[in-house]
């Protein structure tokens, strides 16, 4: 990866890419935005997933490609994510950054290391 | 069933790129169906139309995401898969068009790396634009008699005493140049033609590389040699040279001081041994040389310098001058007899030097350009058929393009299709070719008998330019079908249901490729029939004398000289042997041009002589016209000449009994000229025939044996005669040449040309033919409709036939008025080289045209009878 030009993970990225981690053969727009919505509670806006997905794949954190037509959704494909490597780098170094400052944080607030 | 509103969904195609229209629908469609199972559809509608009104975003018109457009490499393997597709679809096209292509490229191939391997000769020596080699001219009244290689043996020495500031080295061959080498501990003795002697600079212009030994020591010493690495093994094996002593012919003992690389194939001379010259006068003794070397007019070693830094060629012309009027004894500069020097660039030697002594037969730059050219052609002729096979297959392609266009192919990518198509071809078929030459590289250089330069191909330069000119091809074949084609609008494709189309703009180029291609095939089937005759003819040509069944050998040793008498009395007992005879060359080859001086006449004329015993007239069967044959019994009379007819043309109005006699130049001799025989031919073919005598002379002064013999048990008579021979000479083995072999050796140009010739003619025809082959099967299945209807209307199969057989001999008609004027003036001038030459014939020229014309009218007939004997109810069924 450049070193120069670091990609960084924003929000609403880390919670997509961690849905596209999780539905796994089922990552599509329509199934991340409700898989989102199950686990948040809250309502998202499709296309804002849908443009998150475009962004997160010119990072090159995800690829995609388009899957077979079906009899639902009127005979249209799905676009079909999957995680690559660098995502997942991505979200094991934003993981670790906030487990840093979890531990540094003082244990009145619940921080802590565990030793 | 509830739809989505007509308006939203109308809204939403209008604004959304087509390139993410297809998942986004999908997902607002499936989203509806969900929502009409949960909450029904007035409220499935309102959230549909809030949906597409939150997709109405800028980064969902605009898009300017990468993925939706395929990636280059994508696209590229697809182009690969659709290739390979079309390829298999259409097999015999593809097996053609490589097969051609692939033949084409590697004669062209060869030829290039031929020519590579010519311009590099000498080349490869460090600085090698300050070498020089010093030529001789030799002048006698204005009237160049000599222009040779090679010069005096004092002029290196001399040169250098004046300019010490130039590297000068000189090479001596013996005088019969094939000196016996012995090292009697191993008991090896072979016959060596590559010997050298020369001088211990010899390292310092030259960049030989030695294995063993010291470049700056190896030759300092005068009994040093050094030897190449083939001939270390051919002699020590796997024993250790250095310091060992091998003997030159009886006494000359040389110890060996280094090992040197093999000389390159690209070398103008050529040598296995390089020995001290150091003491001349002793290694002209042991080669059999009276002279001690100290003549300004006898040449026999090449001289080559190289040149201090900032000297120009002009300024060692300039010097060469100075040095010529300084140091060259004034009667070799008088107007009688003059010599001078000039200098050759080292690096022009092999392709513009061609001197009298030349070390090998140089190549000529001529000879390089002509198969450059033809070569360059063979490769048009292939790549024409490429080009005109791609265009012929891509109109038949035009539905393909419609139905792609219509699935929405853009025009970039359908170009980008047939050109990857097409230049996969031509990689393939080069991929081919190159194996083809790796393969049979070393075989087909015996066959056409040229230095390929293998090494090439290891060239990264040569790959660069290979490879680009690959593509190149490639991007031209596909140039119609990617830029015309895929113009196209699929709606014309489709309603021109006869698809003529792209036939008929692209059918002239076509056409006159067509007629570009039978030229130049027939073209080379005519000048191949010329070059073949002409060949013949100077192998069988009547020289005037027999040159069959004569075995020659070079008299080594005086003991043989001086009894040679005896010894042809011993081989003529043998019943195969016929005649025996001595003489100074082996005949037909060469004659010196001797001054001669006649009874009578104030100055000498110059007259090409041989000397040779008095049992020649019978060993070579030479026919005497007016006077005598020597008596056999009677005494030999010596100083005789026998005159050719021409040399009468010296003397008009006299007879044999009139002719003056010889005198020697001091005028103390007077020697009759007793016989006239039939002209003969002393030189190759290209020269006419000159005033001739030959001198007859006691067989002790001549280096030639020639012994007539019977053909049949050939190998007991040799035998026969080398142990005759062993009598005198001693146990030497006798190297033993046929005149015949020797004389065809003249002509290895020619013999060359011819098979060249003949190859490339047969090439280019083939290519030429599969090329129509494939072509007229593809026009013949563009009409099977119009034959077809033609059929129902009534024609025969004899109409349909002629109405396409008129369409080809148009073509051919058209390539024959071009090649027959060409080739006409094209040969008559390559002709012109020999003063005996075989007649341009318009037969001959009429041959050549018709058995292209009829092999051309062959290979298309074959498609057009199949295309004119369809059952039109089967072709008309189509539509």
């Amino acid at each position: 990866m450049s070193t120069n030009k670091r990609k960084t993970l924003g929000e609403l990225e880390e919670v997509v890419l961690l849905t596209v981690g999780v539905l796994q053969e089922e990552a599509y727009g329509l199934a991340i935005t409700k898989e989102i919505e199950r686990v948040t509670g809250r309502s998202v806006n499709m296309r804002a997933i849908h443009t998150t997905l475009y962004r997160l794949e010119e990072k090159g954190f995800v690829q995609s490609t388009l899957g077979g037509a079906t009899k639902q959704r009127g005979g249209r494909r799905k676009r079909l994510f999957t995680m690559t490597r660098e995502g997942h780098l991505a979200i094991t170094e934003t993981k670790n950054i906030r487990m840093q400052l979890w531990n540094l944080l003082p244990a009145a607030l619940g921080g802590g290391t565990n030793e | 069933m509830h739809q989505p509103p007509r308006w939203a969904v109308r809204f939403f195609d209008w604004y959304c790129h087509p390139g993410l229209s297809e998942e986004i629908k999908g997902d607002l469609l499936e989203q509806f169906e969900h929502d009409l199972d949960t909450i029904g559809p007035t409220k499935a509608r309102r959230n549909f139309v809030l949906h597409v009104i939150k997709f109405f975003h800028p980064k969902i018109y605009k898009r300017s995401y990468s993925f939706a457009k395929p990636t280059i490499m994508m696209m590229f393997l697809s182009y690969l898969k659709l290739a390979k597709r079309s390829m298999i679809k259409d097999k015999v096209y593809s097996v053609i068009n490589i097969a051609g292509l692939s033949v084409g490229l590697a004669a062209g191939l060869m030829i290039t790396m031929h020519i590579i391997h010519e311009l590099s000769y000498d080349k490869f020596h460090d600085k090698a634009d300050r070498i020089y080699r010093v030529a001789e001219l030799v002048t006698q009244e204005g009237e160049t008699i000599e222009n040779s290689a090679s010069l005096p043996i004092p002029f290196g020495t001399t040169f250098l005493t004046d300019y010490p500031q130039f590297k000068v080295t000189r090479f001596f061959e013996t005088y019969n140049k094939s000196p016996l080498i012995s090292w009697e501990e191993g008991d090896k003795r072979f016959y060596e033609d590559q010997f050298l002697f020369t001088d211990s600079s010899f390292f310092d212009i030259f960049s030989f590389k030695l294995i063993k030994g010291d470049k700056a020591t190896a030759l300092k010493d005068a009994h040093a040699v050094v030897l190449t690495e083939s001939m270390a093994r051919k002699y020590f094996g796997d024993v250790d040279p250095i310091g060992k002593t091998l003997k030159y012919e009886k006494d000359h003992l040389l110890t060996v001081t280094g090992v040197m690389e093999d000389v390159p194939s690209n070398s103008h001379f050529k040598f296995d041994f390089l020995a001290s010259f150091q003491e001349t006068a002793q290694v002209l003794k042991a080669g059999g040389v009276g002279s001690v070397g100290d003549s300004w007019f006898w040449n026999p070693c090449h001289t080559y310098m190289r040149l201090p830094e900032g000297f120009h060629t002009s300024d060692l012309e300039n010097l060469l001058t100075e040095f010529t009027q300084k140091r060259v004894p004034e009667n070799l500069r008088s107007d009688a007899l003059s010599i001078s020097f000039y200098p050759q660039p080292l690096t022009d030697i092999h392709l513009h030097s061609d001197l009298y002594q030349e070390f090998e037969p140089n190549g000529s730059a001529s000879s390089v350009y002509f198969s450059g050219i033809i070569s360059f052609f063979i490769l048009l002729i292939a790549g024409v058929n490429f080009v005109n096979l791609s265009t012929a297959r891509a109109v038949r392609r035009s539905r393909e393009v419609g139905v792609r266009k219509s699935l929405g192919a853009r025009r970039s990518q359908l170009i980008w299709q047939f050109l990857v198509e097409s230049v996969l071809i031509s990689v393939e078929s080069m991929l081919l070719a190159l194996a083809f030459i790796y393969l049979l590289g070393p075989s087909m250089e015996n066959l056409l008998q040229l230095q390929l330069g293998m090494e090439v191909i290891l060239n990264p330069i040569f790959h660069v330019a290979l490879w680009s000119l690959v593509i190149l091809l490639g991007l031209t074949a596909g140039a119609y079908p990617a830029f015309i084609l895929s113009g196209y609008k699929p709606t014309v494709i489709f309603s021109d249901s006869t698809n003529r189309a792209g036939v008929r703009r692209s059918s002239w180029v076509r056409e006159g490729l067509v007629i570009f291609q039978l030229s130049i095939s027939t073209f080379l089937i005519i000048a191949t029939i010329i070059v073949f005759n002409q060949r013949e003819f100077l192998f069988n040509k009547d020289l005037g004398f027999e040159k069959e069944n004569i075995v020659m050998f070079s008299i080594r040793g005086t003991e043989l000289k001086d009894n040679f008498e005896v010894f042809r009395g011993e081989v003529l007992k043998h019943p195969k042997v016929v005649e025996a005879s001595a003489l100074g060359s082996p005949l037909g080859e060469d004659a010196l041009v001797t001054r001669t001086y006649f009874e009578g006449i104030e100055n000498h004329l110059n007259v090409y002589m041989i000397a040779a015993d008095p049992n020649f007239l019978n060993t070579f069967g030479f026919e005497v016209i007016e006077g005598q044959k020597p008596i056999p019994g009677q005494p030999i009379e010596y100083d005789r000449y026998y005159a050719n007819e021409t040399f009468l043309e010296l003397f008009p109005d006299s007879s044999l009994a009139s002719l003056p006699r010889l005198v020697g130049r001091k005028r103390d001799r007077q020697d009759p000229i007793v016989g006239i025989i039939k002209d003969f031919h002393f030189y190759s073919l290209r020269s006419e025939i000159k005033p001739f005598l030959f001198r007859v002379i006691p067989a002790n002064h001549l280096s030639f044996a020639a012994v007539k013999i019977q053909p049949g048990s050939t190998f007991n008579t040799l035998n026969f005669i080398e142990e005759t021979g062993q009598k005198f000479i001693g146990e030497q083995p006798v190297d033993f040449f046929f005149l015949d072999d020797r004389l065809d050796q003249l002509y290895q140009k020619e013999q060359q040309a011819s098979l060249l010739f003949g190859y490339f003619a047969m090439l280019a025809l083939i290519i030429t033919c599969l090329g129509l082959f494939s072509l007229s099967s593809y026009l013949a299945t563009q009409k099977t409709k119009e034959i077809s209807i033609r059929k129902v209307f009534g024609a025969s199969i004899a109409n349909i036939l002629s109405n396409i057989f008129k369409g080809y001999l148009k073509l051919i008609l058209a390539a024959c008025i071009i090649v027959v004027p060409l080739s006409w003036f094209m040969m008559s001038n390559w002709l012109q080289h020999f003063a005996y030459h075989v007649e341009l014939s318009w037969y001959t020229i009429a041959v050549g045209v018709m058995a292209s014309g009829l092999i051309a009218v062959v290979t298309v007939s074959f498609q057009s009878i199949k295309a004119a004997r369809t059952n039109p109810a089967d072709s008309l069924r189509l539509e």
